[in-house]
């Protein structure tokens, strides 16, 4: 015959670690869901980042495209008849001289505002000039406009980007451009184009109206952040109402690898 | 077993009751009529014999109904295959139960439980090889399976164990003490359908 104190006391501790071991069993069966589950929205969330990249690159490159395609046309098509249209008043010039030199000096303007356009469109001119060449030009454009005192200042030693990177980051600073001059109501823009050692950083200051960036909720800033993004680096904006706004967007002069598309 | 009962039927009427818990206020009920039945017998109201055989008609009725479970819950039994296995299980069972009836055995006991035991360490093992797409700690299926598992787990070794106990002649006393005991693996197990079917009550 057993104890039977001694028999309760082992049936006892046996039921115990039994139990104790079969709720770790369960508990081990959850953290592993768990971890199966982690690395299941890492992957869903990589996926959906890759996506939107992809979808990003294909607007970017149809837009560029779309670009290429209107640049193309003002220099080739409407450019080359106007050109023609100037050369033929010329040579009627003497019967009506007075509104025919204003007419001309008209369609001359027209032929430079086109050309301008196409210079600031094409992807090849701003590839081919360089980032600081292509900025200086939109400068001088936001000058003819006589709205603004702008400023433009390089400072380090100007590198290249890889070609797509540097038409990238121009396009975000052409749309920070546009939107100084379409919503801004700023008298003074300032462009700032810092080289260091490992990146570059772009700011544009106005003296504009300013915005809460906090509560705005536009696509523009989206976009541009979505694109400064994409070539690994990042867009910030500083502003607040009637103090002006400062977007500051910095680049890595190295692309990390495997992140550029 | 009450408040399961109570639970289970409110848990039954939610919308979003899935479909493997759906009927699931049957367990408790035939649970509670066992418990009556234990109870008048120890009031001397049933004789010994009759609430034997009613405890292993019930024991026919927890394995059917468990792994009636497993069978509804589609992502681990894609084939139907189980519908089969519990099929053969149960007429095998029928013979074992009728065996025990006859020798005062707990074969019977030992085998439905060792196989819900199996159903759950299958469905585990399923939803680990799964797309992991919800909370599982608040998945009411998880949860009452996570109660078999615990509830069989427990008893499992002990019922396997039990002819070994009547041969070195453990006292009497301290067999009742076990089986006392061995009844809080199936008290975890209705607290699990409990909290299973709260799960369900609360999601609404």
């Amino acid at each position: 015959m057993y104890n039977p104190t001694q028999l309760i006391f082992l049936f006892i501790i046996i039921f115990t670690v039994l139990f104790l071991l079969l709720s770790l069993f369960i508990v081990f069966i959850i953290y592993r869901y768990k971890q199966k589950q982690n690395a299941h929205h890492q992957a869903l969330q990589s996926i959906a980042v890759a996506h939107e990249n992809a979808i990003l690159q294909a607007q970017i490159e149809v837009q560029e495209q779309t670009f290429i395609n209107i640049s193309r046309e003002i220099h080739d098509n409407v450019g080359q008849k106007l050109a023609l249209v100037k050369l033929q008043l010329i040579s009627v010039q003497n019967n009506h001289q007075v509104e025919l030199d204003e007419t001309i000096n008209t369609i001359g303007n027209a032929i430079t505002d086109l050309r301008d356009i196409s210079r600031t469109m094409s992807a090849d001119i701003i590839l081919a000039n360089g980032f600081v060449p292509a900025i200086e030009f939109e400068v001088q454009q936001l000058n003819k406009t006589a709205l603004f005192t702008t400023s433009f200042e390089v400072k380090g030693e100007a590198v290249f980007l890889e070609g797509k990177r540097e038409l990238i980051l121009f396009r975000i600073v052409q749309e920070a451009l546009q939107n100084v001059v379409k919503h801004a109501n700023a008298t003074v823009v300032k462009i700032l184009v810092d080289f260091n050692p490992e990146n570059m950083a772009v700011s544009i200051t106005d003296n504009g109206q300013g915005f809460n960036p906090n509560t705005y909720n536009g696509q523009g800033i989206k976009n541009m952040q979505a694109r400064a993004k994409m070539i690994d680096g990042f867009c910030e904006i500083l502003s607040s109402d009637q103090e002006g706004t400062v977007l500051k967007i910095i680049v890595p002069l190295q692309v990390a690898a495997g992140t550029e598309n | 077993m009450f408040i399961n009962l109570f639970f289970s039927v409110r848990a039954s009427l939610e919308p979003n009751c899935p479909k493997q818990l759906r009927i699931f206020f049957w367990y408790p009920i035939v649970g509670c009529i066992i418990s009556i039945l234990i109870i008048l017998n120890k009031l001397g109201f049933i004789p010994r014999d009759i609430n034997y055989v009613t405890n292993k008609i019930s024991l026919l009725f927890h394995f059917t109904f468990l792994g009636f479970i497993f069978y509804k819950i589609d992502y681990i039994n894609r084939n139907k295959k189980i519908k089969y296995i519990i099929f053969i299980l149960d007429v095998l069972l029928v013979f074992i139960i009728y065996a025990d009836i006859k020798q005062g055995t707990t074969s019977s006991f030992a085998i439905a439980n060792g196989c819900l035991f199996c159903f759950s360490l299958y469905y585990f093992y399923k939803i680990i090889l799964l797309s992991p797409t919800q909370n599982i700690t608040n998945d009411p299926i998880f949860i009452a399976v996570c109660g078999i598992f615990l509830g069989t787990g427990l008893v499992l070794p002990f019922s396997i164990m039990h002819k070994y106990f009547l041969v070195f002649q453990i006292p009497f006393d301290t067999m009742m003490f076990f089986g006392c005991f061995l009844a809080t693996g199936y008290l975890i197990m209705n607290f699990c359908f409990l909290k299973s079917m709260i799960c369900i009550t609360r999601h609404n």
